[in-house]
């Protein structure tokens, strides 16, 4: 009902955030974006650190790590959905981009600076800071924002530059997610910043049976994200869709919270042939 | 070494479940502290920073 009187939702279930970067301004949204609640508890006058949202993020993050990214993000799955798109043959899809190393380090720059750094120290005279990753980046809020704002005619009026810098730069995130696979994820989202640090310590992950692997590079293959999975299993890049577990013709990656593998004291002896 | 990876499977879990332990009571703190309420207040007006509007 939201999307079409342009109005958010008001109820009580919004003081909970939920994994994914779900702006709270979107009017389906029943949660909080995690990333927006930091920046409003950073910035708020009365608190300065986030006891409630860090410990929401690093519990997610603990558990399942960058596996959020994979399955419930809905921005993600924007992503994922624009890049199934067919493009003329002329065209070509991209793997990575030149610099990809580097550029994967700017969702951490992005964290620190507009997440945490200019929240907390930027204030005005009351003491009042703001989100500036929400204001001056994410594209999800301003996704949401159009639907509010195709509803409400009052909103519609205020609409200027600022509104203009966001719509482009939704407009360059949805352009360049049909060639190149999550371009958002991988170098922008501060959320996928946090919950890959995760990924090498956390709960959910994957293992490979070093038996059982050959390093015949499949997997890395058939990985959007370019990731050397035989390698690094639990790469802070990887969202964990699965793929490479699908594609693997040896079965040798397994994921879950408590992978059984092959008891390596057996010989070959011990297996019936 | 299929020990050692074990061992190593093991601690690696272990500090998992601790930092796990540690981020229950931030949140328990947090909570207790009225952050959930600056998070409700925020999210139930309209973010005009999160659209574009100021």
């Amino acid at each position: 009902m939201g999307f079409l009187e342009g109005k958010i939702y008001q109820g009580g279930t919004k003081s909970f955030c939920v994994p994914g970067l779900n702006c709270y301004a979107c009017p389906g949204a029943l949660g909080s974006c995690p990333i927006g609640s930091l920046q409003a508890v950073l910035g708020s006058r009365e608190k300065s650190i986030s006891l409630y949202v860090s410990g929401f993020l690093v519990v997610v993050g603990a558990t399942l790590g960058r596996f959020v990214c994979g399955w419930f993000c809905p921005f993600g799955w924007l992503q994922d959905l624009l890049h199934r798109i067919p493009i003329p043959k002329t065209w070509k899809r991209l793997r990575r981009l030149p610099g990809e190393k580097f550029l994967s380090y700017f969702r951490y720059v992005m964290l620190l600076v507009l997440v945490i750094l200019l929240p907390l120290f930027v204030v005005d005279f009351i003491g009042q800071g703001n989100p500036w990753f929400c204001k001056w980046v994410c594209p999800s809020g301003t996704l949401s924002g159009l639907f509010l704002l195709a509803g409400n005619s009052s909103l519609r009026s205020v609409a200027g530059w600022l509104f203009a810098w966001k719509n482009l730069i939704l407009l360059i995130t949805v352009l360049t997610s049909i060639i190149l696979y999550r371009p958002f994820c991988r170098y922008v989202c501060p959320l996928g910043a946090i919950y890959g640090l995760f990924n090498p310590i956390s709960l959910y992950h994957l293992e490979i049976d070093k038996e059982a692997c050959t390093s015949c590079g499949i997997c890395q293959r058939v990985c959007k994200l370019d990731i050397p999975v035989y390698q690094t299993p639990n790469s802070t890049a990887c969202i964990r869709c699965g793929d490479c577990i699908v594609a693997c013709p040896h079965s040798a990656i397994k994921s879950g919270f408590k992978i059984k593998t092959q008891d390596a004291s057996k010989t070959a002896s011990d297996y019936p042939l | 070494m299929e020990k050692n990876n074990r061992i190593h499977i093991k601690t690696r879990r272990l500090i998992t479940i601790g930092i796990l332990a540690l981020a229950g009571i931030a949140i328990t703190i947090g909570i207790v502290q009225g952050e959930a309420f600056i998070v409700l207040k925020k999210a139930t007006t309209i973010c005009l920073e999160c659209i574009g509007l100021g």
